[in-house]
């Protein structure tokens, strides 16, 4: 099957034998990896920028105090929550299928 | 049903703080509500009699086509809450002091209209939920949602018309109410026969 | 389309729509200016309303899929319809939950009778009331039809509530009414927007597929272990 050749890209470089489980935890941990180090660095470079001065071009956000808002960051975080929790949910749904097939 | 009407109106009377709130202006919201209350009670057993002993299949084997046992249920539910909400209408008029004289002839109508989309809503979904095990208990989450549109634009003619306002001001909301209930009858005679075949 | 083929679409999509929301976070975070009366809490629009607009987009494909199911019978149509309501629900949830976080800062209170929080509150249950429907049904079969004529009516009752709710609010404006998506958005906020709706749609689609594929699968591993049992 044409999927087991792109999971296997992923997979295989490690020398391990991929199975759909393991491709399947390998996408969503890269992918939710990938989702928080952007998190991350955007946080970062805010509050880096809070404290040093800003080209008057960029914005105005460090004029504000952030920390008054945390329902902004609430807001963005709870996105790629439900979103997580979405991918989550279809992965166990395949885990379960997959555990099913293997009896 | 005169029972539940009076007895409504009287519990809603104490739910009510006179001193700020004037009763005859959010009766007619109450109307509605004692409407919608009583009819879902009331197409929630629409289907109770014949899930017993297998008559719904003897029914559905006849060769009646199945919208005209959709609109079958529909007139009967239809009768019995227009009743209902006529003899609401005349409880809460007496009990909030609302001037019936006034358009009385728009509000009965207005009321009718309102009667027939809520039951062919309720109809519909009275089937599907007589055949889940959830019965009776389903029926508000999938039939609250879609009456919005009816109770605002429901209360929304009925109360100028109550205050004596001309027809002519409400008639936006009574033609919306009307394509309302047109859309939910027709609706409900197309799809009654996926929700009751076997 | 291949199962196989569906799952590495989706997956593609998917990663696709996440790399995209990172760059969406971006923007939102840096590059786009604040507005001038709300401040920082603006930002949340952003999300709020892709949000709300790929949950509208789930239900009316839902229907449609749902229409098409009742006509044709084909189960694949219906599952089709399942993951798309699944999606949905995950959207309005986030519409639902980034409103109030939005409101009490813009608004001071954290509900309010907005059409488009109303119109997506109420549809919200129509998600629910389809899952609920077609999971308490003796009769799986029995099950998809119900469903399926909850999505259809669910979808048909949406503009009348839209319309109801827009005259409502006419007569009892917000004593604060915040504009930011009105006629004038500046340039950088529309691009935003429109970036943001863009991810949001690529996530939902990358993920029906995704899980489009995995209910196919679970399909085929039934039919397997019925036949075999």
């Amino acid at each position: 099957m044409r999927s087991r050749h792109f999971g296997r890209k992923l997979i295989s470089a490690r020398g391990l034998q991929p199975d759909n489980k393991m491709i399947m935890k390998n996408i969503v941990l890269r992918s939710l990896l990938l989702s928080l180090a952007g998190l991350a660095v955007t946080s970062a470079v805010t509050f880096a920028q809070e404290a040093a001065g800003v080209p008057p071009q960029v914005n105005r956000l460090a004029e504000q105090n952030l920390r008054a808002y945390w329902h902004v960051f609430a807001a963005y975080a709870l996105v790629i929550l439900m979103i997580g929790g979405w991918v989550i949910s279809i992965a166990r749904r395949l885990r379960a299928i997959e555990d099913r097939g293997v009896e | 049903m005169c029972a539940f009407a009076v007895l409504t109106g009287v519990l809603f009377n104490f739910s009510i703080d006179t001193t700020t709130v004037r009763p005859n202006e959010v009766a007619t919201g109450l109307i509605w509500m004692t409407l919608i209350f009583g009819g879902l009670l009331g197409v929630g057993r629409t289907f109770h009699l014949e899930s017993q002993d297998g008559a719904l299949q003897g029914i559905l084997m006849s060769p009646a086509p199945k919208d005209a046992i959709f609109l079958g249920k529909l007139i009967a539910n239809f009768v019995l809450l227009y009743v209902v909400s006529l003899l609401v209408l005349g409880v809460f008029g007496l009990f909030f002091g609302i001037d019936l004289d006034r358009n009385l002839g728009w509000v009965v109508f207005v009321l009718g209209i309102g009667s027939l989309g809520f039951v062919a809503v309720g109809t519909l979904f009275a089937a599907v939920a007589a055949g889940t095990h959830l019965r009776e208990t389903l029926l508000p989450v999938l039939v609250f949602p879609l009456m919005v549109p009816m109770v605002i634009y429901g209360v929304g003619a009925m109360t100028p018309l109550v205050s004596g306002r001309p027809f002519t001001e409400v008639e936006g909301n009574v033609r919306m109410l009307g394509a309302f209930a047109l859309a939910a009858v027709a609706a409900g005679a197309v799809l009654f026969r996926y929700v009751v075949e076997d | 389309m291949t199962t196989a083929g569906m799952r590495r679409g989706g997956i593609v999509l998917t990663v696709l729509g996440l790399a995209g929301l990172i760059a969406l976070y971006w923007m939102c975070f840096f590059w786009v200016s604040t507005e001038v009366n709300q401040g920082v809490v603006q930002r949340i629009f952003y999300v709020h309303v892709p949000a709300a607009w790929t949950s509208f987009l789930a239900i009316g494909f839902a229907a449609l899929a749902s229409g098409m199911y009742l006509w044709l019978r084909d189960d694949r149509l219906d599952r089709a319809a399942l993951c798309a309501i699944e999606g949905g629900l995950v959207f309005a949830t986030l519409v639902l939950t980034t409103g109030p976080l939005w409101g009490k800062i813009a608004w001071g209170t954290y509900w309010t009778w907005e059409p488009r929080l109303t119109l997506t509150l109420l549809l919200w249950f129509i998600f629910v009331g389809y899952i609920m429907v077609r999971n308490s049904t003796e009769d799986p079969d029995k099950g998809k039809r119900f469903a399926a004529v909850v999505a259809i009516i669910g979808a048909m009752d949406i503009p009348f509530i839209h319309l109801s709710v827009v005259w409502f609010r006419s007569l009892h404006p917000e004593p604060v009414v915040a504009k930011p998506d009105g006629p004038t958005l500046p340039g950088d906020m529309l691009v935003t927007l429109l970036f943001g709706v863009l991810v949001f749609s690529l996530l939902f689609f990358g993920l029906f597929l995704f899980r489009y594929a995995v209910e196919a699968l679970r399909a085929e591993a039934d039919l397997r272990s019925r036949s075999t049992a």
